[in-house]
């Protein structure tokens, strides 16, 4: 068998298995990580105002529903709720959550509770869509494989300038354009998760949003630059754009830990990932790497096939006259 | 190699004041935009709604400033002069050097007409704050020509210069440039210059990025 042939089914199948284990992974393997609320109050009364601290997993809160209270010793008590949209995001354990209701039956320790205030929501360690959290094993590796693939535009890009090389420049167009799939692909899947954990699909005035936005429109005029004929003077100039725009991937990778952003960015930071998060984030992480080294190839054969057409339809010409 | 620079833009301003082509064209085109936004915020008045002073300001200074620029390149490049400077012993930056001044002095030349105009179809008066916003003015420009000459330089090889230089340039220079020149702006109108250190920063950070890459790429550019 060609030995070429060999490494394409090597990142073929092996892209394709790491992105169903992921998928696996992300639905079986890491648990829900929801916002937790415990009770610390006092002894409720017929009406009572109490007091929450969120600690524990949350199962049901909404509006005016009735609630079963625990009784764990030392006045305190716990009650189950869930997430729904009565709950601000982002509830950490210094959170106060205030629960205002009426205690219906006192020996069964039954609450209605009428209105939920927050009384402090600054960080978030759980979320309020659990579930549409899980495209983040999509959305960071994808988002990862578009800096990795701009970075091999840019590294391309200053090989050509350097010696020529036209195979380089072959491979930071294939790279450019590979890249903005993959950006595209984390720019979707962005706002799917954004509209259920913010409300909103897009913040504009958020930093990460923003900086990774510019990059995606860099790269597409990279890429609208090269739609026309190729050529020397389009590759000499495509290359030192590729250059120059390669200021926005550094940008929109520290974006969201330089400056304040609403943006999540739990890589980096300590005890920002659980292992099973870390995990399957890594496989993830795996599977878009070979993805993008497949694509990559492929899309550099094609190119390369190209200027092999073009060659012998010159030389044909040449043939007939 | 500035003096060299000098020479070029003094040459560059000499052609160009013989028959003020463009300078007239780019004054005029400024007024357009600012009748445009005149009757897109027919039932606004500057006074009551001042944040839309900076963004008008500033989209319009942009879209003069890309109108001037490809043509500092592109009749160097149609006569085959840009073959005689490249001839010329002085080094590549010198040229880049010599057409952003040439392209900066214009678009000052329509920045303060923008203004003008502005004040006078929003019957506006930028009263104290003229000092704050000119400064910025300024600032702002020097980031956009610095961009824009060597956006210029590499677009004048493509096809369809005109759409070549706006698809490459605006996404470099929206957070860069015109995006903290807009809030800047808005925060001297408000007699706040003193809070807009961080943008003023951003600008001055990234105009001496962009020079760096210009020294380090126009050689390929102009090669190109």
């Amino acid at each position: 068998m060609d030995k070429r042939k060999v490494l394409d089914y090597v990142l073929l199948t092996g892209s394709l298995i790491f992105i169903l284990i992921t998928i696996f992974m992300a639905i079986y393997y890491v648990p829900l990580v929801g916002t937790d609320v415990s009770i610390v109050a006092q002894k409720p009364n017929e009406y009572t105002e109490l007091e929450l601290r969120v600690k524990g997993i949350v199962d049901d809160i909404s509006g005016t529903s009735e609630f079963d209270l625990v009784d764990i010793g030392n006045s305190e008590f716990e009650l189950n709720v869930e997430h729904n949209e009565n709950l601000p995001s982002g509830l950490s354990e210094d959170d106060v959550v205030i629960v205002t209701g009426v205690l219906v039956d006192a020996d069964a320790l039954v609450f209605e509770s009428t209105g939920i205030e927050i009384a402090d929501d600054d960080t978030s360690a759980g979320w309020v869509a659990p579930y549409a959290q899980k495209i983040f094993y999509l959305h960071t590796p994808a988002a990862w494989a578009s800096y990795l693939a701009f970075g091999i535009v840019f590294v391309g890009s200053i090989i050509y300038l350097k010696n020529g090389s036209n195979k380089w420049d072959t491979i930071a167009l294939s790279s450019a354009e590979i890249g903005v799939m993959f950006c595209t692909l984390a720019i979707v899947t962005g706002p799917l998760w954004a509209k259920p954990e913010w409300g909103v699909y897009w913040r504009w005035e958020d930093t990460k949003l923003l900086t990774t936005f510019v990059m995606w429109m860099i790269y597409l005029g990279y890429i609208t630059l090269r739609l026309g004929a190729g050529g020397r003077s389009v590759a000499r100039i495509a290359a030192v754009f590729g250059i120059i725009g390669f200021m926005a991937v550094p940008l929109s990778f520290i974006s969201s830990r330089v400056w304040q952003s609403l943006h999540p960015n739990p890589v980096g930071q300590s005890g920002g990932l659980s292992s099973e998060a870390g995990m399957t984030l890594m496989v993830g992480v795996i599977a878009m790497s070979f993805l993008y080294f497949y694509l990559l190839k492929k899309r550099v054969e094609l190119e390369e096939t190209k200027h092999k057409v073009e060659e012998l339809k010159d030389d044909m010409e040449g043939e007939i006259e | 190699m500035s003096a060299n620079g000098i020479t070029i833009a003094l040459k560059d301003l000499r052609v160009e004041f013989r028959t003020m082509r463009m300078i007239v064209t780019m004054v005029i085109f400024s007024l357009m935009v600012i009748m445009a936004f005149r009757f897109a915020f027919l039932f606004y008045s500057a006074e009551a709604e001042p944040m839309i002073i900076a963004p008008i300001l500033w989209v319009t200074f942009t879209f003069a400033g890309m109108f001037g620029l490809v043509s500092s390149f592109s009749k160097e490049k149609d006569t085959g002069s840009l073959q005689g400077l490249m001839l010329c012993p002085s080094d590549r930056f010198s040229i880049y050097l010599g057409k952003l001044l040439s392209n900066l002095v214009l678009l000052l030349i329509v920045d303060f007409a923008a203004l003008l105009f502005f004040s006078v179809f929003f019957d506006f008066d930028y009263g104290g704050n003229i000092v704050p916003i000119v400064s910025l003015v300024i600032l702002g420009s020097v980031a956009f020509t610095i961009v824009g000459t060597l956006v210029a330089g590499m677009s004048v090889n493509l096809k369809g210069r005109e759409s070549a230089l706006t698809i490459l340039m605006l996404p470099l220079i929206i957070l860069t440039v015109l995006m903290p020149a807009i809030i800047a702006t808005s925060k001297a109108l408000e007699g706040q210059i003193e809070d807009a250190w961080g943008e003023i920063r951003i600008i001055a950070m990234f105009s001496l990025v962009y020079l760096a890459l210009s020294y380090l790429l126009f050689e390929y550019v102009l090669e190109a």
